[in-house]
């Protein structure tokens, strides 16, 4: 059983003629008993599924397929009795080469025992259509609808598909299934699996050593197979004549969900979250209003997490005119952090485009930018991360020197990890 | 806008001379009301059917004291209202509506003879009411501390709001007609602060509605927009106000379907000195299987900020012409050419019936624009910067009203060029409007045919400041779905309004044309 309890940190005050209302609405899930509350909680236990989806392309061949099979059967360890799967092959096509008959196989000791051989046999050879891979996960996983649906994708190498065929692909497994993303080596484009895991609400992470891929793998799986809520929805609702601006997932890390609204009716519009264990996110949401007379108050956003259309927690965001400016304008300690941390994560990313399209001058201010968020921030792990790209000078007032020799995989890591982010201090 | 201009030269008092000219009136207005059930068939050919709620004298007797509260205002209000009197917000459902087997048009009831003794009985008296006495609405109707038989022309808002054969806009503004049916149900306490003080002598407990809506808080409708729904936090879930935020006649809203009208305070005046006036009369239209149609009156007027009072006086004025000039129409049907003297009578009968001041005080004062729309013209009259358009659905727009203004009347003298008659010093300095102390009010007055489909909107110069040009109006307009409806329209400008800064009282009425959808 899982507890969702839902706040808001925001300024509501808005000058007079003010129309733009920030707020962060932070939702924590926690598993309970029957206790009491306002927040309702949601029966788990459905089945998982989960599929594994491995490159097997021939740049994966020597240590890095030895690896892989060690990480698949790391992650096939990890499935709990009862839990549904498969493992695919990719190539320049898509072979479920587990179960062999079946769509998806019931884990037990014995099935465990035989997806492992069956990864064993695995050889590389062949080219990379990712969008291929997904297909084939997706055509599984419709075979149990009623399962809580998670993939894991493990690439060394960009996709061989154009964007379009890439994007096909995307659009039908979009809200299928879950899919974390995994780059092994160098050779891989960091934003490229980003989008993939962006559509479908998963992370992308790089496995810097194919040593590393087993506890990454099992990891994940853990983590999948604990959520106990699938088909989680932000709703928003917004009064007559207002809009919003944006709704942006900023933790555990940045996520612009804005363009997924489907709309409910004509006030109220439903963003996908995807599965849900015990875990706390954080949102920001951006509203543009109707103006009120000094001294009104309005209900500016009403953000309530549905299953199902059942509300489980619900968070007002409000809006009020003052003449006060030292009211008005104040900032929301919160609403600052993640403006930042979100601002971090664009500062980083665009920063290394600059830095690998030739224009040190625009990168080191971008980096320098991202340095001077994350020193406020008190991100420690991200300043190491920064370092290894960038001499960090002055972290105040984010003065920095692009460094000459830089591990292509540090910079890969600091572009992967870009998007997440830290909690606001309490 | 600035206060009356010193241009015009002061006349006599004329008061008085234009009494026989006018109509009596119009029983036929409240009777389309007293068909409770009937307000969603077609308009009957011999009803006025009065959305303006002018009449008070046909209420109860005081010594019933069957007082039914404006939520807005706390104004009493008849029972037959549907819209309050004073300040144009929609009404509580006043009680259970019954006797829908008399055909208005036959027994049109005596506003001064007692209540008929064979109404239903009182709600308090017998507080279960049956949902089946709403047609139209999900919650049986409470009203406020109703001893004595109930009026036949109660009925609930959301019921009545559609004169217009029904289903023929279904989809206009939904949400809000079925709010108001629902209001039927909320307890309706009053939570607008300063006046309540007269709800002291007014029992306002009502019997606990057996199906109430479910987000109904104590605050009951929500005083800008009318909706039922309510948070438990007191919230409006349409337009999202707190009601416990607003000030009387911050935001009003009217919908008569092809006629809608929205007033609202804006971000910086202290009140809302605008007022509006809408009617539908019914009136013949050859196109149509039974021969029969609606002529729109729509009136606006604005009070001029500088004179104490003129809020008020402008609430007045409007409804007096509204309801003047839905009598004549009805006295005058089929014969359009007789609109402009009617217009004529309506602001003398508005300038007579403005409250006056103190001697020595300036009289309260305000602009007037009105148009009238029958199946073949479209007839306006102004006096003031109050502005008619019209927007023509293949995209030619046109304004119909020529500012009564000092940088308008420079312009027509050729002193300043056209382009600056909206923002030089005196564009908003009248040199004609409404007031008791003046003598004869004669509003100019322009006719022009209805060609085809389209719009148009009256509306006071809180929009226009923010649209002067007719182009720049019709723009905006065009933002919006072809088959917007006319609410939606009007909500729309005054939200253009607000967002540019919203200085003013903002008033928008609009009508949809003959043709349109």
């Amino acid at each position: 059983m899982l507890v969702f309890t839902s706040e808001v940190n925001q300024n509501k005050y808005l000058p007079a003629g003010g129309t733009d209302v920030h707020a962060v609405v932070t939702v924590t899930a926690k598993s309970g008993g029957q206790e009491q509350g306002q927040a309702r909680s949601q029966p788990g236990g459905r089945t998982a599924a989960e599929v594994i989806l491995l490159d097997c392309s021939g740049s994966m061949g020597g240590n890095k397929i030895i690896e892989a099979r060690r990480a698949a059967r790391a992650a096939i360890d990890t499935l709990s009795d009862g839990v549904l799967f498969a493992v695919v092959q990719g190539e320049h096509f898509a072979k479920k080469i587990f179960p062999e008959r079946d769509s998806l196989a019931v884990a037990s000791a014995a099935t465990r025992e035989a997806a492992k051989t069956a990864v064993s046999r695995m050889q590389a050879g062949g080219g990379t259509a990712i969008g291929e891979w997904l297909l084939l996960a997706r055509e599984l996983m419709l075979t149990r609808p009623d399962a809580i649906h998670h993939a894991i994708l493990l690439t060394d190498g960009q996709n061989g598909q154009t964007e379009a065929e890439l994007d096909r692909a995307l659009n039908q497994c979009e809200g299928v299934f879950q899919c974390d993303c995994r780059g092994v080596g160098a050779d891989w484009e960091v934003a490229q699996l980003r989008r993939i895991a962006k559509r479908l609400l998963g992370d992308v992470g790089l496995i810097r050593k194919p040593n590393e891929m087993a506890d990454d793998f099992r990891a994940i799986v853990e983590a999948a197979l604990g959520r106990g809520i699938d088909k989680v929805a932000l709703r928003v609702w917004t009064p007559r004549g207002a809009d919003v601006l944006f709704l942006r997932q900023v933790l555990p890390d940045v996520t612009d969900l804005t363009g997924g609204a489907v709309a409910v009716d004509a006030l109220t519009r439903d963003y996908p979250t995807g599965a849900w264990g015990e875990e706390k996110r954080v949102y920001h949401l951006g509203i543009k209003i109707l103006p009120g007379p000094v001294g009104v108050e309005k209900l500016s956003a009403r953000v309530r997490l549905v299953v199902d259309g059942e509300p489980l927690a619900e968070a007002k965001v409000l809006a009020a005119w003052t003449d006060d400016v030292e009211l008005s304008t104040r900032i929301d300690g919160t609403v600052a952090h993640y403006t930042g941390q979100a601002e971090l994560a664009d500062a980083i990313q665009k920063g290394l485009e600059a830095r690998n399209e030739g224009d040190g001058e625009t990168a080191a201010t971008l980096l320098g930018q991202a340095a001077r968020l994350a020193t406020r921030a008190r991100d420690t792990a991200r300043l190491a991360l920064l370092e290894k790209v960038v001499e960090i000078e002055d972290a105040a007032t984010g003065k920095v020197k692009l460094r000459a020799n830089v591990d292509k995989l540090d910079e890969m890591d600091l572009d992967a990890q870009s998007t997440k982010t830290v909690p606001a201090p309490r | 806008m600035a206060p009356a201009g010193q241009a015009s030269a002061r006349e006599p008092s004329g008061a008085g001379d234009h009494a026989a000219g006018v109509v009596t009136p119009a029983a036929s207005a409240e009777a389309a009301l007293a068909d409770g059930p009937a307000a969603a068939s077609p308009v009957n050919a011999a009803d006025a059917v009065d959305m303006g709620g002018a009449v008070d004298e046909g209420g109860a007797d005081e010594g019933t004291a069957a007082v039914r509260l404006c939520q807005a205002c706390l104004a009493e209000a008849a029972d037959s209202d549907v819209y309050c009197e004073q300040c144009g917000a929609v009404l509580p459902a006043a009680a259970p509506p019954g006797a829908s087997g008399q055909p208005a048009s036959a027994v049109p009831p005596d506003p001064a003879s007692p209540p008929d003794p064979a109404s239903p009985p009182d709600p308090a008296s017998a507080p279960k009411p049956t949902a089946a006495s709403a047609p139209g609405s999900t919650a049986p109707g409470p009203r406020p501390s109703a001893p004595g038989p109930t009026a036949p022309g109660a009925t609930a808002p959301g019921a009545t709001a559609r004169p217009e054969t029904a289903g023929s806009r279904a989809t206009v503004v939904p949400e809000t007609s079925d709010a108001r049916a629902e209001a039927t149900g909320v307890e309706p306490t009053v939570s607008l602060g300063s006046t309540a003080s007269q709800g002291s002598t007014v029992s306002l407990e009502a019997p606990a509605p057996a199906a109430g809506p479910r987000f109904a808080g104590p605050g009951g409708l929500c005083p800008a927009c009318a909706s039922a729904s309510v948070d438990d936090d007191g919230y409006c879930l349409n337009c999202g106000l707190r009601l416990g935020s607003a000030r009387p006649g911050d935001h009003l809203e009217m919908d008569l379907g092809r006629l809608a009208g929205v007033s609202d305070r804006g971000l910086v005046h202290r009140d809302n000195e605008d007022a509006m006036g809408l009617r539908l009369v019914a009136w013949p239209d050859p196109a149509t299987a039974d021969g029969t149609g609606t002529a729109v009156v729509a009136v606006v007027c604005d009070g001029v900020s500088t004179v104490p009072g003129s809020g008020p006086a402008a609430a007045t004025a409007a409804q007096t012409a509204t309801a003047t000039l839905a009598e004549w129409l009805t006295a005058a049907s089929p014969h359009a050419p007789a609109v402009p003297g009617g217009l004529h009578v309506a602001t003398e009968r508005a300038q007579r019936a403005m409250p006056a001041a103190a001697p020595g005080d300036p009289a309260p004062s305000c602009t007037f624009a009105a148009a009238v729309v029958t199946g073949t013209d479209v007839t306006v009259g102004w006096l003031g910067d109050s502005r008619v358009y019209l927007l023509g659905s293949d995209g030619g727009a046109l304004r119909l009203t020529a500012d009564d203004t000092l940088a308008a009347e420079a312009v027509r003298a050729g002193l300043i060029p056209p382009e600056a008659a909206d923002t030089a010093p005196g564009a908003h300095t009248i040199t004609r409007w409404l007031s008791p102390d003046r003598g004869e009010a004669r509003p100019r007055v322009a006719v022009v045919p209805v060609t085809g489909p389209g719009r148009v909107v009256v509306c006071t110069d809180g929009l226009w400041n923010y649209a002067s040009g007719v182009t720049e109006l019709a723009a905006h307009v065009a933002a919006l779905p072809p088959d917007a409806s006319a609410l939606a329209v009007a909500r729309h400008l005054t939200a253009v309004a607000l967002r540019a800064g919203g200085r003013d009282n903002i008033t928008v009425v609009v009508i949809d044309m003959p043709g349109r959808g």
